[in-house]
């Protein structure tokens, strides 16, 4: 009953209201559920087609772009301002097979011939990779802009979905294996893994960017959240304290010793600056190709090389990459003279005139002769037995010095510690850990005892200096993209080891071991070398290490050369005949490039000089430099106006002509039609480049697309119309 | 109990439309879903429960469109409890929080046969039984019916936060409050309910994550750029953008193919679709979604009973909102919470109970014109 009346109720309330309120909501309800849709609608509609062109280009960078923006490694420079090492642009290419499978108009076939075809790939292999269920396959890394042009122009052409070209980046090295150990390489991931690459990695390899993704509270992603962009901050220029010029003179003259010596080991030669200890030129052979870091070394045969297996790089470390002129040790022997020389010469132990002998002496029961065992030279001033090196003499004199000060010099000079060069891998210098009276009486004509070749050149050139021990360095400056200087490298002093007057003394005393001594085969004529030569033995018989070190010009030095030669097993193993002539071949062509002008030697006027280098002179110059010589001239062709300059001499420069000789000059005008001056060109633009020497009537000879990023002749250089000048472009990014 | 109807008057007063609207629907996901899943491992077996859960789903559909839906006015509350003593179980029991891609125990598992969520059939029997107490609080107003109501209403909703699962819990809070307001609720506590919400805000901003915040920044000003470089875009407009008029196609979007959008298949679905059928393809599911509901609160609107009113009106609320907050978080209008896309998600529980309040809403169409009675 209860229930029959209360239904009832509702029928008459719904009959009579007929729920209007309720109707009306629902109403309400409609129009803010329209509302809604219509801005959604909108908003999408918004996305889809506002945005749509900017977000296409998003879309793809984020599916087939790493997490990771990649910055862009520096350039490393000689100290002329040329490129050692640059990173240029190339591709990736990758593919994603479940897209790629899904092209209707082309097979996966047809794609992998065609995708071989371009990229001279294994067509068996890049098939698999395209068949299989996955999403990203890596089909070629480090291609060059030309060949993923082409790439691009497949994918174009037949519609091809699935192929992806990502922006990459890879080490050129202009010069190939010019200074190669100096200058290193890097890693697939552009990461430095050797020489300076590695040492200034900081540097070179800037920051990378970022794409964050936020992550919520416990960590995990969040599908869709926001991303933030970090972008990446390039890396800096390295300005080296290389020299092009000389390294590759150095590395001539080197591969020409080995040859004449018949070196079974290789050899060494740095060539540093004698007041800053910078390093201008580093060689050691056998090098390497810096485009090729991996490549087999010459005369090894290995099944399977690859360059990457564990005992292929062992082999690489051992063999042609490394460093001998920082890394591997030796016997100074008689270079290390010279260090005896200041010691006493700083405590005043001897004079120069102080007159000694070279009998031969016993130290605990040990005899030492001299080198000239049949035929001693006797009582000698301490002068000239320095200028015949007699070991004896350097014996009894380090009984004087005292073994405590002895090794206390040694570690003074820097042979304790490692030299400090920016390089890794320095080899660590042996001496007896508690030396006796008798290790000493050996180290002191330079034996029994192993220093690297780069502790001798710093010691050399303190004794060059005025005294100061500085560490050598590799680094001039580090510059931003914009040129900014952000480390500028000072020649950084360790400390004073000899004083200014026993510097000063021992460069006349080293000038006359050249003219005068056991080093006459370092004389250049002109240029006052000053220096010494050692030969030691290694552990093995018969195996010899030749050397010369010294420093010119001996009155206010310039550069310090070191040159050994390992294991020569030609008609002599001696340091005057196996490395002096070779050093002296380093000095004359080193200080030529770096102008530095001949003087007649003191007390040794010689009847010859060896003619200048003229070209691009103007006449007045010119001719100063030929009176400065003692030479005469001649002048071919017109000498009006100030620009015209010398196109060419005869006879040429470096060639030895008697004094009072005439050298003959022709002259031309600048911009007559005859040659052309070369424009500075690095950086430009291929078309660019073409176009300008087309129209000054130069022939090109170009290696690559891109950027220009060395040419043949330096800019100011005069030319003759028509000639072929060799160009190297590669795609850069930052050079413009 | 059941007011019989003749087949004949079955099929005349069946409402086409809306099943019409529903199946075209469910037609975009069926076509979709294959490109979408292609490229995914688990995508065989994701098209497999997808198929047979609107198989099973349809079925349901018609079975409750076939059955008097008044009948839940009295069965309601024992679904309801059935749907909270599962709640209460998946609290401790449930699995789900692990996965980082679901995050909340929210996952029941019978014999390992079979997994299902009990907030999504929670979402059925919610509003089942709570428009069966509005009606009768329409009938006689009493406060102890509007604190029953209260009660009833927040529960789940407490519950579900426990999993914890705020973006279902909102579907609950979202349709209650539409109930509310289609009760008739007058607009001065509407008004006053609004401030007091409006008011609490900067209490709420002190209990957010700092990421949450700066997504707030960023959306009121967009040149606001909290980690301090760079732009700010997400990757489903990214996917949603590179689709274009037409899109790329099935089988064809970069982002979609190359697994580039998380949860594509559910989630995000929208995206994908979006990057592979273009705007045609998201306006088509707009304008069908919102066709829908436009149509079911017509229906409701139509009902001679306030039960029919409010259960239809309910449940068009709850599916109106996964529409509006899938969509919405796709095309980041709405924060980003795990709402599936009615008819077109991957996801069979979420099928399930729509197509189940669907049959239920045609059952009301079909008995409009009837009114309570015992």
């Amino acid at each position: 009953m209860d229930k029959k009346e209360k239904s009832k109720k509702t029928e008459n309330i719904e009959n009579t209201t007929n729920n209007t309120l309720t109707r009306k909501r629902l109403l309400i309800l409609m129009a803010v559920f329209i509302f809604i849709a219509m801005i959604i609608a909108g908003y999408t509609g918004y996305i889809q087609f506002v945005w749509a062109n900017e977000l296409k280009v998003k879309s793809y960078e984020q599916q087939n772009q790493d997490r990771t923006i990649k910055a862009s490694r520096g350039t490393i420079y000689d100290s002329q301002g040329r490129i050692l090492a640059i990173s240029i642009s190339v591709d990736t290419i990758s593919a994603s097979p479940v897209i790629l499978q899904k092209n209707k108009n082309i097979t996966v076939e047809e794609i992998a011939q065609e995708l071989c075809l371009i990229l001279k790939l294994n067509y068996e292999s890049v098939l698999t990779k395209l068949m299989s269920q996955s999403q990203y396959q890596l089909i070629a890394s480090k291609v060059d802009k030309n060949t993923s042009e082409l790439v691009k122009e497949f994918i174009k052409k037949q519609a091809v979905a699935g192929i992806y070209i990502q922006q990459d980046s890879k080490r050129y090295y202009p010069f190939g294996s010019l200074a190669a150990h100096a200058i290193g390489f890097t890693g697939d991931d552009n990461q430095g893994l050797f020489g300076l690459e590695l040492a200034l990695d900081e540097y070179l390899s800037g920051t990378d960017g970022k794409i964050l993704t936020e992550l919520d509270v416990g960590g995990t992603e969040l599908p869709f959240a926001f991303e933030s962009r970090i972008e990446a901050v390039d890396g800096y220029d390295v300005i080296t304290t290389l020299n092009a010029d000389i390294q590759r003179i150095a590395e001539n003259i080197v591969k020409q010793a080995i040859e004449d010596n018949k070196s079974k080991d290789g050899a060494v030669c740095i060539i540093s600056n004698s007041k800053t200890s910078e390093i201008l030129a580093m060689v050691s052979e056998p090098g390497f190709d810096l485009n090729l870091p991996r490549a087999l070394p010459k005369g090894y045969t290995i099944d399977g090389w690859t360059g990457l297996r564990n005992t292929d790089v062992e082999l690489l470390y051992s063999t042609v990459w490394r460093n001998k002129a920082i890394m591997d040790t030796y016997e100074p022997g008689s270079t290390f003279k010279s260090i005896t020389t200041a010691m006493a010469l700083e405590e005043d132990i001897v004079e120069l005139d102080t007159i000694v002998d070279d009998l031969p002496v016993t130290v605990f029961g040990a005899v030492i002769h001299c080198w000239s065992k049949e035929y001693p030279h006797g009582t000698e001033t301490f002068l000239q037995a320095v200028y015949n090196s007699c070991n004896p003499v350097f014996v009894k004199i380090s009984h004087l010095i005292g073994v405590k000060t002895f090794y206390e010099y040694v570690e003074s000079f820097g042979f304790r510690d490692n030299s400090g060069i920016e390089l890794q891998g320095e080899g660590k210098s042996i001496f007896h850990d508690v030396p006796t009276k008798l290790d000493m009486s050996v180290a002191s004509f330079g034996q029994r005892f192993q220093i690297t070749p780069i502790q001798m050149v710093a010691a050399y050139n303190a004794i060059a200096n005025g005294g100061f021990l500085i560490k050598p360095s590799l680094t001039d400056a580090i510059v931003d993209k914009q040129g900014n200087v952000i480390y500028d490298y000072e020649p950084q002093t360790v400390r004073q080891v000899i004083s200014k007057e026993t510097s000063d003394e021992l460069r006349g005393i080293l000038e006359g071991v050249v003219t005068e001594g056991g080093a006459k085969n370092a004389y250049v004529e002109g240029y006052r070398v000053a220096g010494k030569t050692g030969t030691s033995e290694t552990i093995v018989d018969d195996v010899y290490v030749s050397s010369f070190i010294g420093f010119a010009p001996a009155d206010n030095p310039v550069i310090t050369v070191l040159f050994i030669v390992f294991n020569p097993q030609g008609d002599s193993y001696y340091g005057s005949q196996v490395a002096a002539p070779y050093a002296k071949m380093v000095f004359e062509q080193a200080l030529e490039v770096l102008s530095v002008e001949r003087q007649g030697s003191a007390g040794n006027s010689k009847n010859s000089v060896y003619v200048p280098n003229l070209n691009g002179y103007n006449v007045e110059k010119a001719a100063q430099k030929i009176v400065s010589y003692g030479l005469n001239y001649e002048i071919e062709g017109s000498t009006a106006g100030e620009d015209v300059t010398i196109m060419y001499q005869y006879p040429e420069s470096g060639t030895k002509i008697a004094k009072d000789g005439v050298i003959i000059l022709y002259t031309y005008v600048p911009d007559s039609k005859m040659t052309v001056r070369i424009p500075y060109l690095v950086g430009k633009e291929k078309s660019y480049v073409i176009k300008t020497l087309k129209d000054l009537g130069l022939n090109i000879n170009s290696d690559g697309d891109g950027s220009c990023i060395s040419v043949q002749y330096p800019a100011g250089t005069y030319v003759e119309k028509g000639t072929i000048v060799d160009i190297t472009f590669r795609f850069t990014d930052y050079l413009d | 109990m059941f007011n019989k109807i003749s087949i004949k008057t079955f099929f005349k007063k069946f409402d086409y439309i809306l099943l019409g609207l529903v199946l075209a629907l469910t037609a975009i996901g069926v076509i979709a879903m294959p490109s979408v899943v292609d490229t995914m491992n688990s995508g065989p077996s994701i098209l497999k429960t997808q198929m047979f859960s609107i198989a099973l789903g349809l079925v349901l559909c018609l079975g409750f469109s076939i059955i008097d839906y008044s009948f839940l006015r009295y069965w309601g509350i024992v679904f309801y409890i059935i749907g909270l003593i599962m709640l209460i179980y998946v609290i401790p029991f449930g699995y789900g929080r692990d996965d980082p891609n679901i995050g909340s125990n929210s996952w029941i598992d019978l014999f390992g046969v079979f997994s299902f969520q009990p907030s999504e059939l929670m979402k059925v029997a919610y509003m089942m039984f709570l428009p069966s107490q509005f009606e009768l609080l329409k009938e006689e107003f009493s406060i102890k019916r509007l604190i029953f109501i209260a009660i009833s209403g927040l529960l789940p909703i407490g519950l579900i936060l426990l999993q914890p699962d705020l973006g279902t819990s909102t579907v609950f809070a979202f349709s209650f409050a539409v109930l509310i307001f289609v009760y008739g609720i007058k607009y001065r506590y509407l008004i006053i309910s609004v401030a007091v919400l409006a008011a609490s805000l900067p209490l709420v901003w002190l209990f957010l994550d700092t990421w949450q915040k700066n997504r707030i920044r960023v959306f009121i000003d967009p040149t606001f750029d909290p980690s301090g470089a760079g732009y700010q875009t997400s990757k489903s407009i990214v996917a949603l953008g590179s689709g274009g008029l037409k899109g790329a196609g099935l089988f064809n979007g970069i982002q979609t193919q190359g697994n580039g959008i998380p949860v594509k298949e559910s989630d995000f679905i929208f995206s994908s679709i979006g990057e592979e059928m273009g705007f045609i393809g998201c306006s088509a599911i707009v304008i069908l979604a919102f066709l829908i509901i436009i149509r079911c609160i017509y229906i409701a609107s139509k009902s001679h009973s306030y039960y029919g009113q409010f259960i239809v009106a309910g449940m068009a609320a709850m599916i109106a909102f996964h529409f509006i907050e899938n969509i919405g978080m796709n095309i980041e209008l709405m924060p980003v919470t795990g709402i599936p896309l009615p008819f077109i998600s991957a996801g069979g529980t979420n099928l399930i109970g729509s197509f189940a309040m669907i049959g239920i809403i045609i059952s009301a169409s079909i008995r409009r014109d009837q009114i309570k009675r015992i």
